[in-house]
């Protein structure tokens, strides 16, 4: 019997509808699941912030009480980041990293299974927090105490969904480290590896280093609450200040958890659709690897305004602003491997440009904040909202769309609709600045964040704002459109789908078969390899 | 049995107990790691707690 019709018959075995998703430890399963969630999340977590620019369309109290006001904007961050965001990054590395390692599956399939089988469960909780007495948490997605510890009946749920969240993430990250480390096809060294799997390697030893120190301070929280102690209690020789430095030192390296696996994937796009090797590629590894290493002395950067010695302010200002060479060298690298390049503009490659312009805004409007007496200003204010929705909106977001579109062929076996996906696009690209922008000049003028009313002065540009993001909510039904449509059928994919695309993923037909590699993929598979020019 | 239970169980990739063996103990010590972290802020806390 042939290799091919053994895998048929066991894959014969496994059990359809419902019960397959349920149970299934298959990674194409469980990254599309991942990947379905996500978008749930992404638009549970739009839903919030529609709800906020629709308050926010003109002064005055419109729609919603002050406090169910805040619920939204600790929910929508809640569930942006946790639900939406770092879902569909995990999605990604299930879909891809044993494809392009010449794994046959993820190293630890079960406990696959488990980690994406917690999100709901945590999500469920965390939302239904909405509707128990007192509402639902609404002290920022940051939850310092004193001001958390108001939270109503909400707050052990929370506590408890954010635990669930972190334990999913950290046994994620575990089955990346193991998949990498252990199932890599023999031919692959490590520097040789593709950049979406380096990416996803260091932002795995970001999770395991600091998501358990998130869990540790939210549970301090809780038996601060519950059980007498004072971790954080000024009335019982505690620190409220200690959880903020405690929580940015999750917090920090939590922006990176959410940025690097999206150099990756702009690396893969680039290089493919400029039809080059990506420039520089030793460089690319050990930027992602510093930017990983100084994202742990960086802290306290968020933390200015709250008061500390002069020479820590100069040490978080200088180390933050070290951040830009790391950074600055990936983007060079990115032009570098653009210039003079066979380029040409479909869907996956408009989002990884757009990408590299407006993360490059967010990361200079970043350079301005960590200056110490710049931020005396810019706190809390919406320049602090505009810069970060430029990094993880244009940024992770974008990223993620390319990648989306860029693996959909291989995902499905067919093309997407390019018009509609370059329609999603434009869309996109305009209304997310429309949204975006205008909030620098609200936040320079000096309009706080996390408020429901405003002065007169700042409505026009809060209403240009809304516009902008009832535009771009909107235009992401364009993406549901195109990936149903794709996923129904469309012009048949190759297992190459584009003409510059390199790696072992395009080796296989589109779609795979059920096991990505039942068999080493041959070593003339990987070399001469993309990624080096060598 | 999971997929690659069953791809195990077929001996078609050459090493592949091996490999699984190597990251189940990976995993072992990765989450011996994060659980020492969860332990240690508890830790840390409760030192600067005391010194305060």
């Amino acid at each position: 019997m042939s290799n091919t019709a053994v895998a048929h018959e066991h894959h014969a075995e496994h059990p359809g509808g419902i019960w397959r998703w349920i149970s299934t430890t298959n990674h194409k399963d469980i990254g599309t699941l991942y990947l379905f969630f996500s978008l749930l999340m992404f638009f549970v977590g739009g839903s919030f912030a529609m709800l906020i620019r629709a308050e926010l369309f003109e002064p005055g109290m419109q729609l919603m009480d002050p406090l169910f006001f805040n619920e939204m904007t600790t929910l929508h961050a809640l569930v942006m980041i946790f639900g939406a965001i770092m879902p569909a990054f995990v999605g990604l590395a299930n879909w891809m990293i044993p494809m392009m390692i010449g794994a046959p599956d993820m190293a630890l399939p079960r406990m696959n299974n488990w980690s994406f089988w917690l999100l709901p469960f945590a999500f469920l909780l965390l939302l239904s927090t909405l509707f128990m007495p007192g509402g639902g948490p609404a002290g920022g997605w940051t939850m310092y105490p004193p001001l958390m510890l108001q939270t109503g009946m909400a707050f052990p749920f929370v506590i408890f969904a954010i635990h669930l969240m972190g334990i999913s993430s950290v046994m994620g990250a575990i089955n990346v480290i193991a998949t990498i480390l252990n199932l890599r096809s023999k031919d692959m060294p490590l520097m040789k590896m593709p950049m979406f799997v380096w990416s996803w390697l260091i932002t795995a030893y970001l999770l395991i280093a600091v998501m358990p120190v998130l869990a540790g301070a939210v549970t301090m929280m809780l038996t601060d609450r519950y059980f007498g102690t004072s971790f954080f209690s000024a009335a019982g020789g505690g620190d409220p200040v200690l959880y903020q430095h405690v929580f940015w030192f999750f917090g920090h390296p939590e922006v990176y958890i959410m940025i690097l696996p999206a150099f990756g994937i702009i690396s893969e796009v680039i290089a493919t659709f400029s039809r080059k090797p990506l420039f520089g590629y030793d460089s690319m590894v050990y930027a992602i690897a510093s930017i990983a290493f100084l994202s742990f002395i960086v802290w306290a950067h968020h933390m200015f305004t709250v008061g500390m010695p002069l020479a820590a302010e100069l040490f978080f200002m200088f180390s933050t602003m070290l951040i830009a060479v790391p950074t600055g060298v990936k983007v060079f690298n990115w032009l570098a491997t653009m210039w003079r390049g066979s380029l040409s503009f479909e869907t996956p490659m408009l989002f990884a440009i757009a990408f590299v312009f407006l993360f490059t805004i967010g990361g200079f409007s970043g350079v301005m904040l960590a200056l110490v007496p710049a931020d005396y200003q810019y706190h809390q204010t919406y320049f602090v909202v505009a810069h970060f929705h430029y990094v993880l909106v244009t940024g992770a977001a974008f990223a993620i769309m390319s990648a989306v579109y860029y693996w959909l062929p291989k995902w499905t076996g067919h093309m997407y609709n390019e018009t509609l996906g370059k329609t999603h696009f434009w869309l996109s690209v305009i209304s997310v600045n429309v949204l975006f922008f205008p909030q620098h000049f609200l936040g320079l003028a000096g309009m706080p964040r996390r408020i429901p009313d405003y002065p007169v002065q700042f409505t026009d540009f809060n209403m240009m704002s809304s516009i902008g993001g009832f535009v771009f909510g909107a235009s992401q039904l364009l993406l549901v459109a195109g990936v149903i449509l794709c996923i129904r059928g469309g012009k048949k994919a190759e297992a190459r789908a584009w003409e510059g695309a390199h790696g072992l993923e395009w080796v296989l037909p589109s779609p795979p078969p059920y096991h990505s590699f039942s068999e080493p993929p041959p070593a003339s598979a990987i070399w001469p390899h993309p990624y080096r020019a060598d | 049995m999971n997929g690659m239970a069953e791809l195990d169980a077929q001996k078609r990739v050459p090493g592949l107990t091996a490999n699984r063996r190597r990251a189940r103990r990976t995993a072992l010590v990765f989450g011996l790691i994060a659980l020492a972290f969860y332990v240690g802020i508890f830790c840390l806390m409760h030192w600067r707690h005391a010194l305060s």
